[in-house]
């Protein structure tokens, strides 16, 4: 399997490679992987890159912890106690149809140009989302266990800790990677918008100004690398706290 | 004592109303070894159910308040909670009924003893077959030390040599002030298991077609005629 990873990375890598040897885009606006190595070494070395990769990556993380200690908790309710969604089953559907960036430009005037209104705009997109997942997910589990274990004697709390808590957890786990895809996207498009000393947004948009092409490529790759990043503790985290479903 | 009393319960069936019971009565006491027999369809598992007090969806009364109910259910994986392993599984029960935690275990490693258990109750219920998770079930419900013991299809999943070895440990866990109540499509268990049989039948809704104690050769001819009549098949255990 690992083998496999390696050829199929090698193999995208020599097709970028000959896309750049053949000119098939204008080489004014496209580098090849040679380039864009030289320069990321170049980037390493002068150290700025590092600044704008932490900058960035505290961003979302903040985000992501943020939203989970909202949404999580507000997505159980919602599933759990099913006539809670009723009533605000439609706001919740409204607020997911606003793309999360026009929220921005209201929160630059109320929080100003600081992290938090970066950091508050990627909450309003990341916490509708987790607060979806997590409840419609919910719904969809059978009753039978939870009445079964009302049954047997459990009480409300013991029913949450030994049966909604672990029902919901396949849910949070799916809820949270979609909502991190998300939050990176948001943070990345907000320091785009309104620069930052330091932010890898910020440094896509200042190639507009130096044209400087395989910086940008190495930039864009940093980017993935955060989103590859979450994605794979995800993973972790699912194949470690949802060993049932694995099973 | 467990009373019944002017059961009335409808279900959706294919976007129909189904009337399953309409003004259903029925008396248990407190002891009896009760089984309930019909063909598939007729309400076995919702009255299970009702008892057990998983489903309120109904009308009449149904009272037995103050008894503490062991439930087998028919789908053992179901009710199982996959996240702890089957010891979990079975003292949760005993911790929800506030009842001592170390008695409980003793209880659990006598129980398992004489079931001659073929899996370690450290195992989790998704490692093991439909078998199994019906005897960790099994377990579940005599851990409890039940006033009320319901069974519905406990032997479903259980091979012949398995059902022999369980059906032998429950004689012997039977006792005498336990109420037992099983639904069962295999009438064999009904001699050595239970001292009343209730035979079922659907016509326009549930209604008790035979209702015979099985201590007599002539009680045991009413039974076998009743369930003949009442169009239930009946199941060999090799089946």
């Amino acid at each position: 399997m690992y083998k496999n990873r390696v050829i199929g990375a090698s193999g995208a890598l020599l097709l970028w490679q000959l896309v750049a040897w053949l000119n098939v885009f204008n080489p004014i606006y496209f580098a090849s992987p040679s380039e864009v190595l030289t320069e990321a070494v170049k980037m390493f070395q002068q150290g700025v890159i590092f600044h704008e990769f932490a900058s960035t990556l505290y961003r979302i993380t903040i985000s992501i912890i943020l939203s989970s200690l909202i949404g999580i908790p507000i997505g159980i309710a919602l599933g759990y106690f099913a006539h809670l969604y009723e009533y605000v089953g439609e706001i919740v559907d409204f607020l997911r149809s606003i793309p999360p960036v026009v929220i921005y430009p209201l929160l630059f005037v109320v929080l100003g140009p600081g992290d938090s209104s970066r950091i508050g705009t990627a909450l309003f997109g990341s916490i509708v989302v987790l607060v979806l997942i997590i409840s419609k997910g919910l719904f969809q589990q059978s009753p039978l266990r939870k009445q079964y274990f009302r049954s047997l004697g459990a009480g409300q709390v013991q029913i949450f800790k030994h049966v909604i808590w672990y029902e919901a957890l396949p849910h949070i786990i799916v809820a949270l990677r979609t909502s991190t895809s998300m939050t990176i996207i948001i943070i990345v498009v907000t320091e785009m918008l309104v620069g930052t000393r330091y932010g890898l947004g910020t440094r896509v948009q200042n190639v507009q100004i130096t044209g400087n092409i395989p910086d940008l490529f190495v930039t864009i790759i940093i980017i993935g690398f955060i989103g590859v990043m979450f994605n794979k503790t995800f993973i972790w985290l699912d194949r470690k706290l949802i060993f049932w479903k694995s099973n | 004592m467990i009373k019944i009393k002017d059961l009335s319960k409808s279900i959706r069936c294919n976007c129909a109303k189904k009337t399953l019971f309409h003004g259903f009565n029925l008396e248990i006491g407190k002891g009896e070894k009760v089984g309930l027999f019909s063909a598939n369809g007729t309400g076995k598992t919702t009255l299970m159910n009702i008892l057990a007090g998983i489903d309120k969806d109904f009308t009449g009364t149904v009272s037995n308040k103050g008894e503490r109910i062991g439930y087998l259910y028919q789908d053992p994986q179901a009710t199982l909670a996959p996240w702890f392993t089957c010891e979990e599984n079975i003292l949760l029960v005993r911790k929800y009924h506030h009842l001592d935690a170390e008695k409980g275990r003793a209880l659990l490693k006598q129980l398992s003893k004489a079931l001659h258990l073929n899996f370690s109750l450290d195992d989790y219920p998704f490692t093991l077959s439909g078998g199994q998770r019906q005897i960790v079930t099994l377990l579940r419900g005599l851990i409890l030390e039940p006033d009320v013991l319901l069974m519905d299809e406990p032997f479903s999943a259980l091979d012949k040599e398995k059902r022999a070895i369980v059906v032998e440990f429950l004689k012997t866990r039977f006792t005498e002030n336990m109420t037992v109540i099983m639904s069962s499509h295999r009438e064999d268990e009904v001699t050595t298991l239970l001292g009343r049989a209730v035979v079922l039948e659907y016509q326009s809704a549930t209604r008790i077609r035979a209702d015979v104690c099985l201590s007599t050769a002539s009680s045991l001819q009413n039974f076998e005629y009743a369930v003949s009549e009442s169009g239930f098949k009946r199941y060999a255990y090799d089946v």
